[in-house]
């Protein structure tokens, strides 16, 4: 791993033993030194001293809306703000995101995870990090753990076609199948493929004004896609997870937007069924909620691409259980 | 792409889904206009998209309970997972029966159960193991019943 593109230290905003020994994991798979912040003036004062560190946030432990408490939330996230980049920074919490809603209000982080860590969540935050600090962090290969064997090169299709959607999902169950992946897991990879190429031939395209123009089509309509709306699928393995990815040729997808469907919470709230378009609304909810872990890459006007991570797991049970995340890299 | 067989009875219409529910239905076309009383069974729907959600919830989930009585039964985890995502998923339908997945300890097999939705709720969720039909091996419920049937603990 070259130094040139990690800093030193993984810097935890937690005080509990469980974050701070992950910290320590993902610290030494990325070839930094962890470091625990208890006071957000440490935590200050870390961040001055390295600017570029990584940081890992416990943004639901009790009294963190407590203005009094040394780790409030306004507190750190304000700290945050004046000191790092959101890319930086991975915010740790039990509930998922949605359930959560205060910390929406002043987005000083780029990823959430789960607090369930186990293997491989702290390579794969690891190779996260790492990621959002190159230049392109778009690579599919970054994300996947170097091989020896032909498994670590990805596979690449191309999607020109619209009606080529189902086709592409239903391969996707076939790869995972392989793997020996359980029929529920490859399913909801397969759903979420599908919506992932519903985004990029519907409601990626811009044109150069910046309007959308596929987005009214009916998703069912088929169409060739031009050079520009071609549609990159691809995926690869990694030990105890494959990865698929996404990607089109516009960057139109803000994190702004993709937070809004998340922070959804149609369990408690009813969703009501947009009728002016005919999207739903729902892909990237139901992908998040249903456990997967995503990580969006937009370069603004060239290329957002949406990996997901599937685990390697021979039961469903250990797949409510496993670590997941999502993630937001901009360039 | 989802299919439909449609059996119409002097009670109710029958109609049995299977395949993916996705933006290719139209269930105006599978189904034809809302009956008064319709049985859907769901065993066989694999997969869902969201504007697979969407359509379902055009045909299902705008009708009122005094127009129409829905049933759903025999749910696969597919669509069990979107009565848990979104809440109006089935409008004013009745859940009566869902698959419940079960996965061998020993041989790996798996496969699902049929379980009537009183009957959960009535043993407060609380789902032994079984006997595995391939092996006779002890087999259990392959997932949290917390999460699964969270659709019931509203």
């Amino acid at each position: 791993m070259s130094n040139s593109t990690v800093t030193s230290i993984c810097l935890v905003i937690s005080a509990r033993t469980e974050d701070l020994l992950f910290a320590e994991k993902v610290a030494l798979s990325c070839g930094r030194t962890p470091q625990q912040a208890t006071t957000v003036v440490a935590a200050r004062a870390f961040l001055a001293a390295h600017p570029d560190a990584v940081v890992l946030w416990d943004v639901d432990h009790p009294g963190i809306l407590e203005k009094a408490d040394p780790l409030s939330f306004q507190a750190v996230a304000q700290m945050l703000l004046e000191t790092t980049d959101p890319e930086r920074v991975f915010a740790i919490s039990k509930e998922p995101v949605s359930a959560i809603p205060y910390v929406f209000n002043i987005p000083a982080f780029g990823h959430h995870l789960f607090r369930k860590y186990d293997d491989p969540a702290a390579a794969i935050i690891a190779r996260i990090a790492i990621g959002c600090s190159r230049s392109d962090p778009s690579e599919l290969s970054h994300y996947l753990a170097p091989r020896a064997d032909d498994e670590s090169a990805v596979q690449k299709i191309m999607i020109r076609k619209s009606a080529h959607r189902r086709a592409a999902a239903d391969a996707i169950v076939t790869l995972v199948d392989k793997r020996g992946i359980h029929p529920r897991l490859a399913a909801l990879a397969a759903q979420a493929v599908d919506e992932l190429l519903m985004n990029a031939i519907f409601n990626a395209p811009v044109s150069p004004e910046g309007n959308t123009y596929r987005r009214l089509m009916d998703r069912a309509t088929a169409f060739d896609l031009s050079e520009r709306e071609t549609v990159t699928l691809e995926m690869g393995v990694s030990p105890g997870y494959v990865v698929v990815s996404v990607s089109d040729q516009f960057g139109s997808l803000q994190k702004k937007a993709a937070l809004s469907f998340i922070r959804k919470d149609y369990q408690r709230l009813d969703y009501k069924m947009r009728t002016n378009e005919p999207g739903a609304g729902l892909g990237i909810y139901g992908m998040v909620q249903s456990g997967l872990s995503l990580l969006f890459l937009t370069r603004a006007g060239i290329q957002t691409k949406v990996v997901v991570f599937v685990p390697q797991l021979k039961n469903f049970r250990d797949f409510r259980d496993s670590f997941r995340f999502v993630s937001f890299v901009s360039r | 792409m989802l299919t439909a067989q449609v059996q119409e009875t002097d009670r109710a219409r029958i109609v049995k889904l299977a395949g993916v529910l996705d933006d290719t239905v139209d269930f105006e076309t599978l189904i034809g206009p809302m009956p008064r009383v319709i049985l859907v069974e769901c065993s066989q729907i694999t997969r869902v998209n969201s504007i697979g959600v969407k359509r379902w919830m055009q045909y299902f989930a705008l009708v009122p309970a005094s127009q129409a009585q829905i049933v759903y039964v025999d749910c696969s985890p597919a669509i069990v997972e979107q009565f848990n995502m979104v809440v109006n998923f089935g409008g004013a339908g009745r859940i009566r029966s869902v698959q419940a997945p079960f996965t061998c300890m020993g041989c790996d097999h798996r496969f699902v159960e049929i379980y009537m939705t009183e009957n959960l709720l009535k043993e407060k969720f609380n789902i032994g193991s079984r006997h595995c039909p391939k092996c006779k091996g002890e087999a259990v419920f392959d997932d949290h019943p917390a999460e699964y049937f969270s659709f019931l603990m509203r």
